[in-house]
């Protein structure tokens, strides 16, 4: 291609039939114009037939039919969605899951403040969370690592379709009681 | 007798009326499926997903809003269906792949890029289709999904923008990403070599 040349996207583009009216006059003269154009506009065209050899589709199973209207059937015979239905819960369950980790994280911070030993009023947040590394105590780590953790997973509050189906008891992580002991 | 519109079909689905829905399954069921067979490569799958489809449709019915055209709307509901069930499938094989032994080249992505076809694939496909496919399955799940809705489903690349909620420009770049990397993995067979 020399330096003339229009883009090798346009030229792609031209081939597929995806230009404005006139971008694709434009490039359609120049391709006619130019061989080593022409050439890559026909490689296009090549791929493209290759593509359609590609052809796994077939007819249904022969339940298919019969699947799918009864499975419809059966939706348009539930009762109307009330107050607790499945479309609220899927609204409810992310308000749900960020108070839950709210009051996890107070816990912890809680409990990490106890083990310190500094009690109500000292220090700032940082100071708390902060595992000092001569303190030797294996609780506080613990309590420091499990916050980072819930820090790290704060992103799941923005996948609506896994929070659906969130079973707050279930996903409870084992042992998370002894947290409030 | 004038052929009503999915649009107008779709206002009467949302008042209620089920054989206006039923219709409109008749009329798409086929094009859906097709495309989930192209996304997923399990027949069985396939028709399941297909079912979901229709069934979210159907469960959104008083939520539709005509803002924009009735197949845009299937086909986002479709895509985010089939590249979920990519997503789960291959979560499922890096949980069952195992452990990557020390002088292995890549890890586990690597190794596992692509499903081993399934003996009805096997059956039927020439070794042409079966690199067609391989190349097409390798691309990037996004690109996959313009490739075959551009060239099998035959969507307007305009609509296509509206299924993947992208720009115009965004698709036309998809597209051209995709169909250079199929250039180059199919560059036997776009030579004219492999009958």
């Amino acid at each position: 291609m020399r330096n003339n040349c229009v883009e090798r996207e346009k030229i792609f583009a031209l081939a597929q039939h995806l230009c404005s009216g006139r971008e694709e006059q434009e490039v359609s003269a120049h391709v006619e114009a130019c061989e080593s154009c022409r050439s890559v506009f026909q490689s296009y065209q090549r791929l493209d037939s290759v593509l359609d050899e590609w052809a796994p589709t077939g007819e249904p199973s022969p339940w298919f039919d019969a699947r799918l209207r009864a499975a419809v059937a059966a939706q348009a015979a539930r009762p109307a969605p009330s107050f607790w239905s499945p479309s609220w819960s899927r609204w409810m369950a992310a308000p749900a899951l960020a108070a839950l980790l709210l009051v996890a994280t107070v816990v912890v911070i809680r409990n990490a403040r106890v083990a310190d030993g500094s009690g109500a009023g000292s220090g700032s947040h940082g100071a708390m969370v902060a595992a000092k590394p001569n303190a030797g105590s294996a609780p506080q780590a613990q309590a420091a690592s499990q916050e980072l953790k819930m820090y790290q997973n704060l992103p799941v509050l923005e996948d609506y379709d896994m929070l659906a189906d969130f079973d707050v008891i279930s996903e409870l992580p084992k042992g998370s009681h002894k947290l409030a002991d | 007798m004038a052929i009503d519109s999915d649009l107008e079909l779709m206002t009467r689905v949302s008042r209620g009326d089920t054989d206006s829905f039923a219709l409109l399954l008749q009329r798409h069921r086929s094009s859906v499926l097709s495309y989930f067979v192209r996304m997923v490569r399990d027949r069985g799958l396939a028709e399941d997903l297909t079912q979901e489809v229709f069934l979210r449709v159907y469960q959104a019915r008083e939520r539709y809003q005509p803002d924009a055209r009735f197949t845009t709307w299937l086909y986002r509901i479709a895509t985010n269906i089939a590249l979920n069930a990519i997503r789960d499938r291959k979560s499922e094989k890096l949980a069952d792949a195992p452990e990557p032994r020390d002088g292995d080249e890549g890890g586990v992505l690597e190794r596992t890029p692509d499903e081993r076809p399934t003996a009805e694939q096997q059956m039927m496909e020439s070794d042409r289709q079966r690199l067609i496919r391989e190349a097409i399955d390798g691309l990037p799940e996004r690109q996959k999904a313009a490739v075959i809705l551009h060239k099998y489903q035959e969507v307007d690349y305009r609509q296509i923008a509206g299924v993947l909620k992208v720009s115009e420009s965004a698709v036309k770049s998809l597209l051209f990403r995709a169909y250079e990397s199929l250039r180059v993995r199919l560059e036997p067979l776009v030579q004219g070599g492999l009958v």
